[in-house]
């Protein structure tokens, strides 16, 4: 149990987010984005992808790049509950903060949390961003 | 290349002292504040400097390093040859005073940070060795010129006034004949019957730009040795794709009824056992010297244009041109190889491929594809084009 505990937590948390993502008017660049950022994590690191993320998101829900906006505020709850990132620091900051050994763990997570984000965006997102 | 000069100690107003090197040319230059000055003992004392690109690297005194801070001294060390990290924005930059191409190049690299784990970067060696890990994950982060976020974003080129390279592809460290050699051997050790084509692209190429990067283009590298390759599995596709248009008129399924076609290529029928796997080995291309890599750009001058899918904004001149850019691979000699088990490679007797073996007549397509519909992306205009040797 303890094992499909963990799955399952994120998997809740993972459809709650992809539910959010959903209603955005920016949902099709939600789901588009939330499947490529384990590629981009692989590709460039954890680090790199944040700031990637952090540079790119825009305040103005008419914005395409809401979506990162709300990705990005998607995920940092999620690594504060599980204890890795504290609440008041800034995400990037946090992570590159961080020694290597709890950086692969944090990524291991963030992995895993989208995994399930990009498979309920898959299943309740219907259509592709046009780009 | 060292230079020689005369250090110039001075007590500064918190107690503590500052050097200056005066160089024999009559320049002075700041000692970085990474030089640990106890006292003003080494004052007119004379000294060796080595400089990189106007930098500081090294500075000796009677032919031994100067002494630096304990403790920060290789993080700050790192951080006088490299652009910042933000962890460590005040401490310990080199000030640099001289108007002109320093300050610019100062300020340029004030604007520059990457973003690994904290170790990793205090550990990160003056120079990365695989062109891979220091492209994708030494990633260089440009803060922009501005605060309106204007030319944010990873690079790997700065352009501007003074266009600079931020990556440079250096693969001096491997041996490119030695490791074709050893894989040949390899190839050969597996008991397959071989084709080898050394090709060389006409221009450039470049395979995976579309691959997802925080870069926004991307170039495919080989994982373990950070050069770029083509994958096997982007010939066999090339390959596969040009037989399909040249000889079955871009008609999969009539290419799929062939049986020199299914033979070289393999094919399924949805689980049945008439499925078979393809005859022709295709493995990946290497590089046959060290390859050289060239920033590369596209530049979109009608952005709104394109970008606004009601068709309302006319493609006017007044649009400012976006500059994108990727890096390819120039002029550079590739070395393909197919492989096939030498009992298997039969003469092709049915069908439209009839007339060789199999090895052979993959081989001439081969050739003819890299030849006539290049491999990678931007094909259309000239890109990954190959002419044989």
């Amino acid at each position: 149990m303890a094992l499909n505990g963990l799955e399952q937590g994120r998997a809740r948390y993972a459809y709650d987010c992809a539910r959010q993502g959903k209603d955005l008017p920016a949902s099709k660049e939600y789901k588009s984005y939330v499947k490529k950022i384990p590629a981009l994590i692989k590709m460039n690191g954890l680090g790199a992808t944040l700031a990637f993320i952090a540079a790119k998101k825009k305040d103005d829900p008419r914005k395409k790049e809401y979506a990162y906006k709300v990705i990005y505020d998607q995920l940092k709850p999620w690594l504060v509950e599980k204890g890795l990132v504290e609440r008041h620091q800034d995400l990037v900051a946090a992570v590159v903060a961080l020694d290597s050994l709890s950086y692969r763990m944090v990524t291991g997570e963030v992995l895993a949390l989208f995994k399930w984000i990009s498979r309920f965006a898959e299943g309740l997102i219907e259509g592709e961003a046009d780009e | 290349m060292s230079e020689r000069g005369k250090l110039v100690v001075q007590q500064t107003k918190g107690g503590g002292y500052a050097g200056t090197i005066r160089l024999s040319n009559n320049k002075s230059m700041p000692l970085p504040s990474y030089y640990d000055l106890r006292d003003a003992s080494l004052n007119g004392v004379e000294c060796e400097v080595e400089r990189e690109k106007g930098l500081i690297k090294r500075v000796l005194v009677a032919g031994q390093d100067l002494q630096r801070r304990p403790g920060k001294g290789s993080q700050e060390g790192y951080k006088d040859r490299q652009p910042q990290h933000r962890q460590q924005e005040t401490a310990g930059r080199p000030p640099v005073k001289d108007n002109g191409p320093h300050q610019d190049k100062a300020r340029e690299e004030n604007r520059l940070k990457t973003f690994l784990p904290r170790d990793t970067h205090q550990y990160l060696p003056a120079k990365v060795d695989n062109f891979g890990l220091l492209l994708n994950k030494v990633a260089w982060f440009d803060e922009g010129e501005d605060n309106k976020g204007q030319g944010k974003g990873f690079k790997f080129y700065l352009a501007g006034r003074n266009p600079r390279t931020l990556v440079k592809g250096d693969f001096a460290g491997i041996d490119f004949t030695v490791l074709d050699r050893r894989r040949e051997r390899a190839l050969q050790g597996t008991g397959l019957l071989l084709e080898k084509l050394p090709m060389t692209p006409q221009w450039r190429f470049v395979v995976g730009l579309g691959q997802e990067s925080v870069y926004e283009t991307s170039l495919t590298l080989h994982p373990v040795y950070g050069f770029p390759f083509i994958p096997g599995n982007a010939i066999k596709g090339l390959v596969r794709n040009t037989i399909i248009s040249e000889v079955f008129a871009g008609d999969e399924k009539e290419a799929l009824a062939d049986t020199g076609f299914r033979a070289i290529f393999g094919w399924t029928n949805y689980g049945t056992p008439s499925s078979q796997r393809g005859l022709v080995h295709f493995f990946d291309a290497y590089p046959a010297t060290a390859p050289h890599i060239v920033p590369d750009i596209i530049n979109p001058h009608y952005a709104p244009y394109y970008q606004d899918a009601s068709g309302r904004t006319p493609p006017g001149d007044y649009y400012n041109p976006v500059p994108v850019f990727f890096l390819t691979v120039e002029r550079t000699e590739m070395l393909f190889y197919l492989g096939i088990n030498p009992a298997a490679n039969q003469v092709i007797t049915a069908g439209e491929l009839a007339g060789q073996d199999y090895l052979s007549t993959t081989g001439k397509w081969l050739r003819l594809a890299l030849g006539e519909y290049g491999i990678g992306a931007k094909t259309a205009v000239g890109y990954g084009c190959f002419a044989s040797l």
